[in-house]
């Protein structure tokens, strides 16, 4: 795929290249979004789910809204086309980056959890807990990954199928809704300490999305100037 | 075969039919040159030819290729200007040229040799500044480094010369003629008429839908030649095979044909004791060609 690896590295020198309140604010996120993991783990029966789904979607968002939505607007898009990137390695350099970004947010989120954890619990019991907090941590990342997947394929569609693209922060939002809506009625039939069902409903709708995507990048709407 | 050859293209936005059978070709070492007014789709037949927009009809060959295949060889061929610079905002000049080398499969090491043999000197060569707080024509100048990176076959320049100052407009110029002289051929779109006057060796009108071939001046360089009458000029332009158009004061113009012949015309006028005061081209250009198109419409939105 060519171009591959000079749009991921283009992105990642861009995010790098940011001003530190990007940096301070993707911190406080995940500072603050550490406490919930920490607090939900003491909820009975708590398995992370709607914690993963909710901020796999915001951390996304907030990455999307950079990569997808400022270069279609700005017409960066179709400069990096006539220069010889593929279409499939642009569509795939950036669903890759903000999967990978948002990866990263997570685990630096379960980390400050994790000394939360550590400096709350009793000496006693420290170890035991972490090591059940960590087994729910390990099963909640695969939510959490599908839930990513899911986000950020489906920004990639609508960032082109979208006429106005500035939008798709609040499509974004609809789409966590109703992730979290399809968790809680599917949680009815299914044990929801088992993701698996989750994940592979998640995975299926990313994998369609990112179809519907790769057919948009391949048209001619993605050059399409957008003009509010 | 010809770098560039389109056939009976038509491309239609809706009802609007922008393009109805656009017929051109540009050869090899051509700068071809795209004029007309507003929405007359001038940007619409670069953006065909460059596939980022697929056509309704007709036939469009660059390089040999399809553009609307969108195969990663007919772009490595292609260096384009388009209406966004497409810059990455938070990065400098070099990394932004470090990723398009990248995506054109030209080295680093070469794409840095490049910068450093033709951009030297220019603003953007020792700016370390990030690209979203460079100016306008310092953007435009990094939109042109970018194209002309790794030397392509083919050219497209949407308005490139709007925001260059008289410094930047001239390295433009050099390098279009570098490009040239390695036999690429170019299609310049702009409203800078003397531009593609200076440009382009051919130009065409595009207009309701079709290119018109524009003439420079009936095929007949022409070049006017200003003197005070103080010495011999009349034997001079005798012998030169000059033509006597007016004398004014104490000044007299006349013409010659021959581009070739005129240092020959200066070293005799000055022996002759003649002040030279000015030389320059007489024909209307393609400047002059679209002015006597639509000069009657610029007259009447005077009035």
């Amino acid at each position: 795929m060519i171009g591959l690896t000079a749009i991921l590295r283009k992105e990642v020198k861009n995010l790098l290249n940011s001003g530190w309140g990007v940096f301070l604010i993707n911190a406080l996120i995940a500072v603050a979004w550490s406490f919930m993991l920490f607090y939900e783990y003491g909820l009975v029966g708590s398995d992370f789910g709607i914690w993963s789904i909710f901020f796999a979607s915001i951390v996304a968002s907030n990455f999307s809204g950079t990569v997808f939505i400022s270069e279609r607007v700005s017409g960066t898009l179709e400069v990096l086309i006539v220069s010889g990137v593929t279409r499939d390695a642009v569509l795939f350099g950036k669903v890759f980056f903000v999967a990978a970004a948002t990866l990263v947010m997570g685990v630096v989120c379960a980390a400050v959890s994790a000394v939360w954890l550590c400096l709350m619990a009793d000496e006693g019991t420290a170890a035991s807990e972490i090591a059940l907090w960590s087994g729910r941590v390990f099963r909640g990342a695969f939510l959490y990954v599908g839930a990513a997947v899911l986000n950020v394929s489906a920004s990639a569609y609508l960032s082109v199928r979208m006429g106005n693209p500035r939008f798709l922060n609040f499509a974004n939002l609809f789409i966590t809704g109703a992730a979290m809506a399809v968790y809680g009625l599917v949680s009815i039939m299914f044990d929801r300490r088992d993701h698996t069902t989750f994940v592979l409903i998640f995975s299926a709708l990313g994998a369609l999305f990112l179809f519907l995507a790769r057919r948009e990048f391949a048209g001619e709407r993605i050059t399409r100037p957008v003009i509010f | 075969m010809a770098t560039i050859d389109v056939t009976n293209l038509s491309r239609s936005f809706g009802k609007s039919r922008v393009l109805k059978d656009v017929c051109l070709r540009v050869e090899e070492g051509c700068a071809y040159g795209l004029v007309g007014l507003n929405g007359a789709g001038k940007t619409t037949l670069i953006r065909v030819l460059l596939g980022l927009i697929r056509r309704d009809g007709g036939s469009v060959s660059v390089c040999g290729f399809d553009p609307w295949r969108h195969e990663p060889a007919f772009y490595r061929m292609a260096g384009a200007t388009l209406e966004s610079d497409g810059f990455c905002g938070n990065l400098g000049v070099r990394d932004n040229l470090r990723v398009f080398a990248a995506a054109k499969g030209v080295p680093w090491a070469e794409a840095e040799r490049y910068f450093g043999e033709y951009w030297t000197g220019t603003d953007i060569y020792e700016s370390t500044r990030k690209v979203k707080y460079l100016s306008r024509g310092q953007r435009t100048q990094c939109g042109l480094a970018r194209a002309f990176l790794g030397w392509p076959k083919v050219y497209f320049f949407d308005e490139p010369v709007v925001s260059l100052d008289i410094r930047a407009y001239g390295h433009f110029k050099a390098m279009v003629m570098e490009a040239r002289s390695r036999g690429a051929a170019a299609i310049i779109s702009s409203h800078q008429l003397e531009a593609i006057d200076e440009l382009c060796d051919r130009a065409g009108l595009l207009r309701d839908g079709v290119i018109e071939e524009l003439d420079r001046g009936g095929g007949l360089a022409r070049w006017l030649v200003r003197v005070d009458v103080a010495g011999d000029w009349g034997k001079v332009v005798a012998d030169n095979g000059g033509v006597d158009i007016a004398v004014n004061g104490d000044e007299c113009t006349f013409s010659i044909d021959d581009e070739a012949g005129i240092p020959a015309v200066v070293a005799a006028l000055v022996g002759a004791g003649c002040g030279v005061c000015e030389v320059r081209r007489a024909d209307a250009g393609f400047s002059g060609a679209v002015k006597n198109i639509y000069g009657d419409s610029v007259e009447r939105t005077k009035q």
